[in-house]
């Protein structure tokens, strides 16, 4: 637990000290809703999820890539002799999961900001961007764990985590215009469940994997 | 028996199936079905002439007998039959003038029974006006319906012929998810033994998963132009299964970028496993979710089970289901036994 902690630390006082790459994901989410604000000026509910969540994907993407790619083989080694995978896996996790929720935070402020708030169940659009954080963070990770091992560069990472990840996309993209259009818990709670449990086996079989990954 | 076909019966069966099914798909014809009528309303009272016509059907060779039903209740007979060809025909009705319907206007349907084909139906084929008063309950005629045993698939009006690629393009998505379940078999094999050959067969398995996907596609999407319109409809089934494709694309991408004999084949398998579960949720929860989609079981279109499939041609569907399977794992195994070959040799030298 004392390690995973360190772990999450040691991540944070890289971003913390290269503050420039932080603000560089924000001002990238920010000039791509700059984009679409004037490609389209007015955009209605289904749109309106779908190009959040795209732009929030690639937003993704990019930060996520560098938790296992941005580590040196050294240390890579340096970590096996004092880490096990699972530790590892979940710092690595738990740091991408807050950075992922800050960065969707920033987008939601961002689109409410450009496009007004026109969302009319707030709390479901609050839980579904959770959901999609915790989400996206766990499928990139993995996706990112393997492409650091096959030593692939950004276009690997894209080609192997959007068809993975198109499943909850479509069901973040549902549930976000269930939001904007006002339903309620009730109405969506299948869908929820759905999106929760896909999470889940996804988590897990990212537990169950990672330590065969990791070995070299 | 010798020993040889012993151990390759199911080569045999998977080709015999994948053979049978062709011809009996190809072969049998459809039952005679009603393509159109017109017009497609009258009114209680009045006396009109209907133009039909028919498909596969010989009106000239037996004789005809033609009634609109609506429910049970009400049975309007023809005062005239002019028929013109096979497939074509003239019909006169007077539709009683004391027909008091439930709602103004009123779906029949039409029945058409001929001594030679027996009898064929065509649902909600035209409406009725209904009388101001009167009854609900007329029978003009004893309606004299004909069974005929023959060996033939349902007639659909949208679909007509193209009812055949139901032995092709489904069966293939089936074989291809069974397919896939084997290759994910062997991927986590690969990962507790660390045997390269379990990673062979799952990278043969998953070049057979590519071909019949892209089979699959292909014939969804010649199915796609005859009955919806056009190639590509973004229909969310269409949508899935070609990412489901790309998915297994990419694990081939992964497969190129790593040099390493061992670690490809870990990575790999991996992500096969890794993969496996948005190909369940891509194949199987999506497009039971979302209503927009018009393939047959789903946003309230009929599945295919119930009244689409009857027994005629449940007996081809099943079938094919195992032949493609069989086959699939034959050219599986033919891959297989090349890359072990391709291995080898790149080993010797």
């Amino acid at each position: 637990m004392m390690q995973v902690w360190t772990l999450i630390k040691k991540d944070f006082l890289l971003d913390w000290r290269q503050k420039h790459a932080v603000w560089a994901m924000v001002l990238y989410a920010a000039i791509m809703i700059f984009v679409v604000y004037l490609a389209f000026l007015e955009i209605e509910s289904n749109i309106w999820s779908g190009i959040f969540w795209i732009i929030l994907l690639f937003a993704a993407v990019n930060a996520v890539t560098k938790s296992f790619m941005g580590e040196s083989d050294k240390r890579q080694l340096y970590y096996y002799s004092l880490h096990t995978p699972t530790t590892l896996l979940t710092a690595k996790l738990v740091y991408n999961v807050l950075t992922m929720l800050f960065l969707s935070a920033v987008c939601a402020a961002l689109f409410f900001l450009v496009f007004n708030n026109k969302i009319r169940n707030l709390p479901l659009f609050f839980v579904t961007l959770a959901l999609g954080a915790i989400s996206f963070a766990s499928c990139l990770t993995m996706v990112s764990a393997i492409t650091s091992r096959a030593k692939g560069n950004a276009t690997l990472m894209a080609i192997l985590s959007f068809p993975v990840i198109i499943p909850i996309m479509l069901l973040l993209i549902l549930l976000t215009a269930d939001a904007y259009q006002g339903k309620t818990f009730l109405d969506v709670s299948e869908n929820l469940m759905i999106l929760g449990a896909i999470d889940l086996i996804q988590l897990a079989i990212t537990f169950l994997l990672f330590p065969y990954l990791w070995r070299d | 028996m010798n020993k040889s076909f012993k151990k390759m019966w199911w080569k045999w069966l998977g080709a015999f199936l994948v053979i049978a099914t062709i011809l009996a798909g190809f072969l049998i014809p459809l039952k005679p079905g009603i393509q159109s009528i017109y017009p497609q309303s009258t009114a209680a009272g009045q006396t009109q002439e209907f133009k039909i016509v028919g498909y596969n059907t010989h009106f000239n060779d037996a004789e005809n007998n033609i009634y609109l039903k609506h429910l049970d209740d009400v049975w309007i007979c023809t005062d005239l039959i002019k028929v013109i060809n096979e497939t074509e025909l003239r019909a006169m009705f007077t539709i009683p003038s004391n027909l008091k319907l439930k709602k103004e206007y009123e779906n029949f349907s039409l029945v058409i029974n001929n001594d030679k084909d027996g009898y064929t139906l065509l649902p909600d084929a035209l409406k009725i006006k209904s009388a101001n008063n009167g009854i609900d309950r007329i029978k003009q005629c004893e309606p004299e319906l004909t069974k005929v045993v023959a060996l033939n698939f349902p007639y659909r009006n949208q679909l007509k012929e193209s009812i055949r690629n139901q032995f092709f393009h489904v069966p293939m998505w089936f074989a291809m998810t069974i397919l896939a379940i084997v290759s994910l078999i062997f991927s986590i094999k690969y990962l507790r033994k660390e045997k390269l050959q379990d990673d062979i067969k799952a990278v043969a398995f998953n070049n057979v998963i590519v071909l019949l996907g892209l089979m699959g596609l292909a014939t969804g999407m010649l199915w796609a132009k005859y009955t919806w319109g056009a190639w590509w409809n973004f229909d969310i089934k269409q949508t899935t299964a070609a990412i489901a494709v790309m998915i297994y694309l990419a694990y081939f991408v992964l497969r190129k970028s790593i040099t390493d004999m061992d670690k490809r084949a870990r990575i790999s398998a991996a992500f096969n496993i890794f993969a496996f579960v948005s190909l369940i949720a891509l194949t199987f929860v999506i497009p039971r979710m979302t209503e927009a989609s018009q393939h047959p079981g789903s946003g309230g279109n009929p599945g295919f089970g119930r009244e689409d499939l009857d027994s005629t041609m449940r007996m081809v569907f099943y079938p094919a289901i195992i032949g493609f399977t069989l086959i699939g794992t034959w050219i599986a195994q033919l891959i297989g036994r090349y890359f072990k070959v391709k291995h080898h040799i790149n080993l010797n030298e």
